[in-house]
């Protein structure tokens, strides 16, 4: 393993796949930062585009910017008091207040150091954690694999905000978007209504690009264009000293540890990782009741956890085809497109790709290191630029994405209607993570759902007899019963209620 | 529109969607493989859409029932909910779909119709003034300059 890994780091540092994680990791920074601009809309848009590239420079510039746009959400967060994303909510609460303490470097270089911590531990995980996960996943059987979709769509929509029943409404709609088509298993035509462009379904591609990015633009303009004030940098360059760092090591490998963990489980991101990792870290400390004034706890519990999501993520990723956070969902469509089957074979099948992974994520970790630590300044003048430029020239590379894989204009159709459904969960304050997760796990757990069925003679009842299979599905159940315990103190005692104010 | 009425019309389409995707299931003609054909899936997913819709129906009126009369739970105003946002949105969305019905005719070039896209779109979003009007002609000619250029000889992604 360790030799193949080598020679993956080999293969991704020739100047053709280093440059494009090079600029996948920079992009993604410079898309992160950006206020209204998010990781998820840059992967989406970037894909079509690599439709006929080799599959290892896909991976390399698709999880440079995975990486990055992690990362540059700590810009706009620290200099703006707005998240970069969602994952960076919580790193507003101690960065700003540090920066307009007049610190903002130093918030700015905790929060770069504490995210590279995190990447590498994750990054550990994921080398270490992945083989022996899919040695276990070749055993899942049917019955196994449709229990693990159901549990990861439950733990989606259990952790997703809101109303949880609202949740597990995106996760039916979202299958039902994915069922338009030819079926798998007879071939026959079903939901098409009559129209014969839906005889292809909704290409997946089409609901990404509409999900993520058109909703997200078309919200930003109608948010209208707002002018932010940003707190400036000093001229005088200085780095914190290494002794701050190390007196911080039990919060960093924690708080790394923490969005390991919670990137690992199904359909979970940074954001949820970074709560859980500052909640932890405030209910740990000896004052607690700094946290919230600038201290530097705070800072790296957060970025150290929505970093180490990133590795934990990919783990069910490679050796399940489940994806870990909504970016991977694009990540399995970038492996559909390059006619690589995502699921328990692809280690054994395609260990280069896996390595592929692996070594690119360390690439670009370190690479964000380098790239914001020495060019933070260049980094704080680009969001300024103004969405009032990004917004058209975004949408029309949208629908030149949209229309990239088929050539068909009725897939920018779709992109544009599914932006439309994007608003309508907005309005109606619907999480769009359980519907994206839904759509793109439809086909795996259809087919699993009905060979199992085949297999076992109809008779449900060998989902719960066979063990791992009636495992997950106890899982599943425990799941929907965790709001319940959320609100009997169950959060509280294990640490996980958060103190937003 | 009150924000009750507007969920309840949310559950009700919920509700037609369920009623439609059972019924077009159920056209599907059987085959080879019985009760667990094509149109198994979609009927347990109709199913689960309807009974789902129900219970945040109920739930929601439990809600509303108890905290009748006071304002908790009832989320604040904010900037989506003007009708500025939804003008801006709507104009937006209007160019966007003409946009994609001149893309669907053929009868200009992409590098035409995509600059005239983007400088409409500039202009709706910048002020409207001359100066404007520069912004939205500079960002036009330069995106699309780029993307034609990029898209085609690097990426060679074949354009709409």
């Amino acid at each position: 393993m360790i030799s193949d890994l080598l020679s993956s780091f080999g293969e991704m540092l020739t100047p053709v796949p280093f440059f494009f994680v090079f600029f996948g990791t920079l992009s993604g920074i410079i898309v992160g930062a950006i206020p209204g601009l998010s990781g998820g809309m840059l992967v989406a848009i970037s894909l079509p585009l690599t439709y006929g590239w080799s599959p290892l420079n896909a991976i390399a510039l698709l999880v440079g910017q995975y990486v990055g746009s992690m990362s540059g959400g700590l810009v706009s967060a620290t200099l703006l008091n707005i998240p970069g994303s969602p994952s960076n909510i919580m790193t507003t609460l101690d960065a700003t207040p540090m920066a307009r303490n007049g610190r903002p470097e130093r918030a700015l270089q905790l929060g770069i150091l504490a995210s590279f911590v995190g990447g590498a531990v994750s990054w550990l995980a994921l080398v270490f954690l992945s083989p022996p996960l899919a040695k276990l996943a070749l055993t899942f059987g049917p019955h196994e694999y449709f229990s693990l979709v159901f549990v990861a769509l439950m733990l989606i929509s259990s952790l997703s905000d809101g109303s949880m029943i609202k949740a597990l409404m995106a996760s039916v709609l979202g299958m039902l978007a994915a069922i338009p088509g030819i079926d798998q298993i007879t071939a026959q035509l079903r939901l098409d209504f009559g129209f014969q462009q839906m005889a292809a379904g909704f290409d997946v591609m089409a609901v990404l690009l509409g999900i993520f990015a058109i909703t997200q633009l078309l919200y930003d303009a109608g948010n209208g264009i707002k002018a932010s004030e940003r707190l400036a940098l000093s001229a005088k360059m200085s780095f914190v000293p290494f002794r701050d760092l190390t007196r911080q090591a039990g919060n960093l490998i924690r708080s790394s540890g923490i969005g390991t963990f919670v990137g690992i489980l199904p359909g979970v991101g940074g954001s949820i990782g970074s709560i859980a990792s500052y909640a932890m870290a405030k209910n740990l400390s000896k004052t607690p009741e700094k946290f919230g004034t600038g201290i530097d706890d705070g800072v790296i519990a957060s970025e150290a956890a929505n970093n180490a999501t990133v590795g934990g993520a990919l783990i069910p990723l490679v050796t399940m085809g489940i994806p870990g956070s909504v970016i991977d969902v694009i990540l399995i469509a970038a492996l559909t497109l390059h006619n690589i089957r995502p699921g328990p074979l692809l280690f054994q099948n395609e260990p280069d790709i896996v390595y592929a992974f692996m070594s690119t994520m360390m690439i670009g970790n370190v690479l964000m290191l380098l790239l914001m630590l020495f060019g933070i300044r260049w980094l704080a003048r680009l969001i300024d630029v103004s969405p009032k430029y990004l917004i058209p020239v975004l949408l029309l590379l949208c629908a030149v994405g949209a229309f990239a894989v088929n050539n068909r204009v009725f897939d920018i159709l779709v992109m544009f209607g599914f932006g439309l459904v994007g608003l309508v969960f907005r309005k109606f304050r619907i999480p769009a993570a359980p519907f994206v997760i839904g759509f793109i796990l439809t086909p795996v757990a259809e087919s699993n759902f009905r060979s199992a069925l085949i297999v076992s003679e109809g008779h449900l009842s060998e989902f719960l007899t066979r063990p791992i299979s009636g495992i997950l599905l106890f899982l599943s159940i425990l799941v929907l019963c965790m709001p319940l315990l959320r609100g009997r103190g169950f959060g509280r005692r294990f640490g996980l209620r958060t103190s937003r104010t | 529109m009150a924000d009750i009425t507007k969920e309840r019309l949310f559950l009700l389409a919920c509700l037609v969607i369920s009623a439609l995707v059972y019924w077009s299931a159920d056209q599907i003609p059987a085959s080879l493989m019985d009760k667990f054909g094509a149109g198994l899936v979609p009927k347990i997913l109709a199913v689960a859409l309807a009974i789902l819709s129900t219970l945040q129906f109920i739930s929601g009126y439990l809600f509303r029932k108890k905290k009748a009369g006071t304002t908790q739970g009832v989320p604040p105003a904010g900037s989506d909910g003007s009708l500025g946002f939804y003008v801006r949105i709507a104009v937006v969305m209007l160019v966007f779909a003409a946009f994609i019905f001149v893309l669907d005719l053929e009868i200009v070039p992409f590098w035409v119709s995509g600059f005239v896209f983007v400088f409409i779109e500039t202009f709706i979003l910048a002020a409207k003034n001359l100066r404007g009007v520069i912004e939205a002609t500079a960002t036009a000619a330069i995106s699309v300059g780029v993307i034609v250029v990029v898209l085609t000889q690097v990426f060679t992604v074949i354009l709409p």
